[in-house]
């Protein structure tokens, strides 16, 4: 665990303290079941690259199913 | 309830954001990008994209006549249904995210290569997310009130910075000649560029429209601004090839180097501030309304009753994807160039049409 991962985590968790209560509060359950989903969302692209885990690209993706029309623009 | 809080904008500050949307990254890249494609005629290309992006400014408003007060997400399912509308509202949604960290990782590359190259970029994207974030938490009426005052900066400096740059010794309108050297063909194809990448971009504006005081300014307020920002870009590409020629396209950010090279008296000197200036101005615009299309289209699409606890996760997952995008600066522009003319049509173009006639044809059916 090198310092920037728990960086990370320290920020996820400081996004989580500031909007977690008013949520359970007002009994907003639907916003505070997306906060959760988008949250882990986050982290999963945060964490793994903070820790210098190299992640499928998308752009690599994009690229490759276009890439025969893409070919026409060269 | 089911809708998040409207906000209200009014048409000057639509025309604001969109101008400041339009400036952004393209500012910076689409010079080097249309002189790499077509040489002398880039300028050309982007005139010409301007002019084919005018039917689109006629397509985005009426989609919101179509559907009154809808934005497209809430458009997608009204009229395909709860089913597969869901799932291209997802893929909008989709582009609107990926959109938005292109420009965060742009906005990151732009500040290392030219600026601050001993900065882990992640600290330039979280920085820059924290700005927009403390903007949009405050919802789109902040975010618009922010770019009032940023256009008010962008443009006068944009003024400026062309002026100083025609004082530059070798800038050589002749370099332009001669026009179409290599027939219509390279002209026409990278036209795609400019056409796809700031101007269609525009696309993610129909999810604001629908806030807009005064709904039948829209078509109007959007043509203005095509033609403000487009003029502007033409100018810069203009300049850019004056003053570099076709070689342009060997330099990164050609209109920062162009900056470079003002030198009045040995007095004026180092004017690559402007470029900078502008960019950090109109990439957070950039930046938030992208933010702001993904936000509140998820909110939209989940039905939630409020979208700002979805803003700083979203945040999250933007700079997370920015720093995955790409390995390097070259990547980005052969991106920008060959991949993203072919494959953003299908959100800019594709999806909007296609909501168009499915809500024409109900209506019909309708009556």
């Amino acid at each position: 665990m090198s310092a920037v991962v728990l960086l990370v985590v320290a920020i996820l968790a400081g996004v989580a303290a500031v909007q977690v209560p008013p949520l359970v509060k007002n009994k907003m359950w639907r916003e505070l079941a997306a906060f959760t989903v988008y949250m882990l969302l986050g982290a999963a692209l945060c964490i793994p690259q903070a820790m210098g885990i190299r992640l499928p690209n998308p752009t690599k993706t994009i690229e490759a199913i276009f890439r025969p029309l893409a070919e026409l623009m060269r | 309830m089911k809708a998040t809080t409207k906000p209200r904008i009014s048409s000057g500050q639509l025309l604001a954001l969109m101008v400041n949307f339009l400036l952004a990254s393209a500012f910076i890249i689409i010079p080097s990008a249309v002189v790499g494609g077509a040489a002398q005629d880039g300028w050309l290309c982007v005139l010409l994209a301007l002019m084919a992006a005018v039917p689109l400014a006629r397509l985005y408003p009426a989609l919101s006549e179509v559907f009154p007060g809808k934005s497209l997400v809430e458009a997608c399912r009204e009229a395909l249904g709860h089913t597969i509308g869901t799932v291209l509202a997802t893929c909008f949604l989709w582009f609107a995210l990926h959109l938005g960290a292109l420009v965060v990782r742009n906005f990151g590359d732009f500040l290392v290569v030219t600026l601050l190259p001993g900065t882990p970029q992640v600290v330039i994207h979280g920085l820059t997310m924290v700005v927009v974030v403390a903007g949009l938490l405050g919802g789109l009426e902040v975010l618009s009130r922010l770019n009032q005052m940023t256009i008010l900066v962008v443009l006068p400096s944009v003024a400026l910075f062309l002026l100083l740059c025609l004082t530059i010794r070798h800038v050589d309108l002749g370099r332009l000649l001669p026009p179409l050297e290599q027939g219509i063909g390279p002209v026409l194809k990278t036209s795609l560029v400019p056409l796809t990448f700031p101007f269609g971009e525009t696309v993610l504006f129909t999810m604001v429209t629908p806030y807009l005081q005064w709904g039948k300014d829209a078509s109007r307020v959007w043509i203005s601004s095509l033609i403000l920002g487009g003029t502007l870009l033409v100018l810069a590409t203009v300049v850019v090839t004056a003053c570099f020629g076709p070689q342009a396209a060997s330099r990164l950010y050609s209109v920062h180097s162009l900056a470079r090279c003002v030198s009045i008296g040995a007095f004026v000197e180092r004017m690559e501030v402007f470029p900078v200036i502008i960019w950090m101005c109109t990439g957070l615009t950039k930046i938030g309304v992208c933010l702001y299309a993904f936000v509140s289209g998820s909110a939209q699409l989940l039905g939630l009753r409020q979208q700002s606890p979805l803003v700083l996760p979203s945040a999250l997952i933007m700079t997370g994807l920015s720093m995955l995008l790409y390995d390097n600066v070259t990547e980005q522009l052969d991106f920008a160039r060959y991949t993203w003319p072919v494959y953003s049509p299908l959100f800019e173009v594709g999806l909007p049409l296609l909501l168009l006639i499915v809500g024409k044809l109900a209506r019909r059916q309708g009556r």
